[in-house]
């Protein structure tokens, strides 16, 4: 399994795709198309996940920088929202990796980024893999308005307390509903890494949203 | 055929811990079909695999209702769009 915690950062340099029109527009006119096509996707998913306007505006910012600077080597693999989405998820995970430094979120979410969830999930089996506390039944009713808002907000709070970089691809993968293939080149990581970050990421979820929800968790057979 | 009859067994033999990644994966491309049918008799006998598909199912679905709020979100405000329009203008005259 990889820990993708002692990767080097991948986005760093992201390999990112080239609009075809990049060759006929200049700089301004693609950030004026970016804003005019993509301003609204990109506003709404920042603001859903850092605290204030302020920030949310810097982080579209620094996204509309990185991607000027890019532009010249996107080569059009993905799609351009994914393009630009994968970058301003980078930016928002930047913004968690630094208050987390500062040491704000709570000992949740520090605990969560450390992976701890991940470790308590391979504590559910035994040495020969074999499931020692099986997951057990969340008696959840399977739909009603109510507890999907509990589940959905519990699990807004997980994802964010997840390690920046499986947020990232959680945030993509999952919560944008973009391919796999296309979150691959926008995060400028292999299908391998993907599925390692995701796996880790769900196990985690599971348990996070089971504990948030207080749901039990001595496990049955 | 031969293929198919070896994933089949492969999986089969494999315990549940090799088994969750595998059904992750399922939910981001699809698996050859040798190995999802060995999942699918897995999850058969297995009820905490069973669990685990079904929760891990559950929250990607919820996740998804998560990004159609995406879609119908507050717009980004004009003078916000003009700060930035101004601002990534300025970045790339300095940066030409």
């Amino acid at each position: 399994m990889i820990d993708e915690q002692t990767q080097p950062d991948a986005h760093a340099s992201p390999n990112v795709p080239t609009a075809p029109e990049a060759s006929a527009e200049t700089p301004s006119e693609a950030v004026e198309r970016w804003l005019r096509e993509h301003g609204d996707m990109l506003w709404r998913f920042v603001l859903g996940r850092v605290r204030s306007r302020a920030a949310a505006e810097d982080v579209v910012q620094e996204t509309l920088l990185a991607a000027l600077q890019g532009h010249a080597s996107f080569a059009g693999e993905s799609s351009e929202r994914t393009w630009l989405l994968g970058i301003a998820a980078h930016k928002v995970s930047d913004q968690f990796r630094a208050a987390r430094r500062r040491g704000e979120g709570g000992d949740a979410a520090t605990a969560a980024a450390r992976g701890d969830d991940f470790a308590a999930f391979h504590a559910m089996f035994t040495a020969k893999g074999m499931w020692a506390k099986p997951p057990s039944e969340w008696g959840l009713d399977g739909g009603s308005a109510t507890e999907n808002a509990e589940v959905l907000a519990a699990l807004r709070r997980c994802i964010d307390a997840l390690p920046p970089a499986q947020a990232e691809a959680v945030w993509l993968r999952d919560w944008l509903d973009i391919p796999a293939n296309e979150v691959c080149k926008a995060m400028g990581i292999s299908p391998t890494n993907l599925w390692s970050r995701m796996h880790r990421a769900r196990a985690a979820l599971r348990l996070c949203v089971e504990r948030s929800m207080g749901m039990n968790t001595e496990g049955t057979r | 055929m031969i293929g198919f009859v070896r994933d089949v067994f492969r999986v089969l033999s494999m315990p549940c811990r090799e088994h969750t990644p595998l059904l992750s994966k399922q939910l981001d491309e699809p698996l050859p079909h040798g190995i999802a049918v060995g999942l699918r008799i897995h999850v058969l006998y297995f009820r905490g695999c069973k669990r685990f598909r079904a929760q891990i199912r559950r929250l990607r679905d919820i996740a998804g209702v998560l990004g159609q709020e995406l879609e119908a979100g507050e717009a980004m405000p004009g003078e916000v769009r003009e700060r930035l329009r101004r601002r990534a203008a300025e970045a790339s005259k300095i940066n030409s």
